[in-house]
């Protein structure tokens, strides 16, 4: 028997779908006590000697996923099959079942077959509010199909297309427990998504099905992803005599190969992987460079191994050009000197220097539901030069600012829209009080390393769904009070304070 | 007898409590004194904002001093205590003295910055203690959008909207169509809009 289960926020509450004894329940989370019991209908069999039984037993179920706004899908396949002599041995008809946030229930045909089982593969939300389904045609006799695996993309307007899961093997592939293999699929940005067959990894377009790209492991080797990224990119690994290297790809499949290896690899936060290593031992943490991440609401395989599609993505941009539809400008800060990203030396018109940055975030609903909080946490240490031309040393550590939110001016939230913006430019100041490394003086510093943590909040004001990303940024002032650039850093996830 | 001992009772209440009110008296002179001297002046300044919260005499005797002391020339620790004070206490009688400061530019406040900071004022203890002052501080305030550069204005601004009292929000309405600086009126259009 398999149980599957996955959770997501409802009107507030955590639930969870289930398939287990029953075909499918939904469970309240937080209590357990069962929400809903949606009916499955019975699949039949047939005896050699012409004797039915129905059950809803007999009925595959796959594995349902939870989309941004807690509507529930998952596939089923309803069959008849036959032991009678010269009957078909099975026909069957397979279903997307839908579960709205309020209960109800609505279902899409996907396909039917009179020789074949359909058999409910992975399903995934297309970011807008319909759904990505895949299954695979088995058949017990020739002729087999010569695509047996098949997609399909449900719009959020009813719309159905139907078509071959791009680059599939041609063949079916069975599991340990006899059953064709689910292939994990991530959504991208855009209507793009990709898939991994384990032999190659492929770039889609989810609404025809049309190749963007396709990636050929070499022989004896896998593939498979780990995240998709920002611009449509893809990161995956390859995995070799079960040791995984990270691959990562552009929109247009260009490569690179990262040029370290462990097992079971996979991306946590900022520059921090987790894996084992190869040569055996527990599970450590790699430094590594980071993900890009996207605005995909599902982003990594079984997002995450949730099967919950996230209500919100949130990306902060260190460095490069304010995101296209930002219309916040740092400049209507008086102490800002530039529109770009990065650490900016505003020293000779405001005395700062400032890491511009761009926080953005994607929301399933409306923009105006998310009440947003950022959380600061700083420390800095240095030199400044006394009146005798001698180094002496300051530090400040201020205590925890919960509320560092910037205000409206550079927060673009418009009532009706689906993307959020924030700019912020944290950065230290040219001169320090010397009797109090915390306040802002006269007398120029000569050289500081300021850390700072910061975390940004987004909680939905109507179901009470929090999403929190922490970020850093790391300034060096070199001596001499010059901007150190190559040893000035922003990233996500926070670095230690302890310095 | 019980009428001698009410009588006792209330004579020593009543030296006790010129005592102590003589000794705040002194208390808060000496405070102020050490407000005065750079060694002492962080503490002495927490220590006055402490006693002012709880006695309307002290709080008097502090705020009828901090103009004079915002007025000197140097801007060192002394003259930034006596500012934040001013702020703290929202010392009606110092709205002057900080009207004029504001043309020293933004002064004090934490060696680092955010954005948000810069917009709650934190890096400019002067124009922070005219918006802690609040209504009462709007008309000296709005004097200077007619007169000051765009810096000022933009200072100002950003007091009026940390305000944010009906009040402060007619004077933005009112300045803005006069404003000539895209980022200022970008400033008071959002102030306007929170």
């Amino acid at each position: 028997m398999w149980v599957w289960c996955v959770g997501l926020f409802a009107r507030g509450q955590l639930q969870f779908a289930i398939k287990g004894i029953q075909p499918l329940l939904v469970l309240d989370g937080l209590s357990g006590n069962v929400v809903l019991m949606p009916a499955i209908p019975p699949s039949t069999i047939t005896d050699v000697f012409g004797s039915s039984q129905s059950c809803d037993c007999l009925t595959p179920v796959g594995q349902p996923i939870v989309d941004s706004d807690g509507s529930i899908y998952v596939e089923y396949e309803v069959r008849q099959i036959s032991a009678v002599l010269g009957a078909p041995p099975v026909s069957s008809i397979l279903w997307l079942l839908k579960i709205a946030p309020d209960g109800s229930t609505s279902t899409t045909q996907l396909s039917s077959s009179n020789n074949a089982n359909l058999f409910p593969g992975n399903l995934m939300p297309d970011g807008t509010g319909g759904v990505v389904a895949t299954w695979a045609i088995a058949a017990p006799n020739s002729p087999f199909p010569a695509h047996p695996y098949q997609a399909a993309h449900l719009s959020s307007f009813g719309g159905l297309t139907t078509y071959d899961l791009p680059m599939a093997p041609t063949q079916i592939v069975n599991g340990a427990n006899g059953l064709p293999i689910n292939f994990p699929m991530v959504l991208g940005e855009n209507g793009t998504a990709f898939v991994s067959y384990g032999t190659n990894a492929v770039s889609f377009n989810l609404n025809t099905g049309a190749v963007n790209w396709n990636y050929l492991a070499a022989p004896q080797t896998g593939v498979s992803i780990i995240s998709s990224a920002a611009g449509n990119a893809l990161v995956a690994k390859t995995t070799n005599s079960g040791v995984d290297t990270v691959l990562r790809f552009d929109s247009t499949a260009a490569g690179t190969q990262d040029a370290w290896s462990a097992s079971s690899v996979d991306y946590f936060i900022g520059n921090e992987w987790l894996g084992f290593p190869a040569s055996g031992g527990d599970m450590m943490a790699y430094s590594a460079a980071p993900v890009d991440l996207s605005l995909s609401f599902w982003f990594a395989p079984e997002q995450k191994k949730t099967n919950r599609a996230l209500p919100i993505s949130v990306v902060l941009h260190f460095t490069g050009s304010k995101s296209k539809g930002d219309k916040l400008k740092f400049l209507d800060s008086r102490v800002e000197c530039s529109e770009s990203l990065g650490l900016a030396d505003c020293t000779s018109t405001s005395g700062y220097w400032l890491w511009n940055l761009e926080g953005n975030a994607a929301v399933y609903d409306d923009a105006f539901n998310w009440a947003m909080t950022v959380s600061l946490q700083a420390h800095s240490k240095g030199f400044f030069k006394n009146a005798n031309n001698n180094l002496q040393a300051f530090s400040c550590t201020p205590p925890p600012d919960p509320n560092d939110k910037p205000l409206p001016i550079f927060l673009q939230q418009p009532a009706g829209q689906k993307s959020i913006f924030y700019l912020d430019g944290p950065g230290p100041f040219i001169g320090v009080n010397p009797s109090d490394g915390c306040q802002k003086g006269t007398t120029f510093i000569d050289s500081e390393t300021i850390v700072f943590n910061l975390q940004v909040n987004f909680t939905n004001k109507v179901t009470g769904f929090s999403r929190a990303v922490p970020y850093y940024v790391k300034t060096v002032i070199a001596p001499g009070h010059q901007a150190d650039f190559a040893n000035s850093t922003a990233g996500y996830g926070n670095i230690s304070l302890n310095f | 007898m019980r009428r001698c001992h009410w009588i006792v009772i209330c004579l020593t209440y009543g030296v006790l409590t010129s005592t102590s009110a003589a000794q705040r008296v002194q208390d808060i002179r000496t405070l102020f004194a050490q407000l005065n001297q750079s060694s002492s002046t962080d503490r002495a300044a927490r220590h006055i904002l402490q006693a002012a919260s709880k006695d309307s005499s002290a709080r008097e005797y502090v705020v009828q001093k901090l103009p004079e002391m915002i007025d000197k020339l140097e801007t060192d620790k002394v003259w930034l205590n006596a500012v934040r004070l001013a702020g703290q206490l929202k010392a009606l009688e110092a709205i002057p003295s900080l009207q004029q400061a504001m043309s020293r530019g933004p002064l004090g406040g934490a060696s680092y910055t955010t954005l948000g900071m810069q917009m709650r004022l934190e890096d400019d203890i002067v124009a922070k203690a005219l918006s802690q002052i609040g209504d009462p501080a709007i008309p000296a305030i709005a004097s200077l959008l007619g007169n000051g550069d765009e810096a000022t204005r933009m200072r100002v601004v950003l007091i009026l909207s940390t305000i944010g009292s009906p009040a402060a929000r007619k004077v933005l309405r009112d300045w803005l169509p006069h404003e000539t600086d895209p980022r200022i009126k970008d400033l008071i259009e959002s102030g306007l809009r929170s």
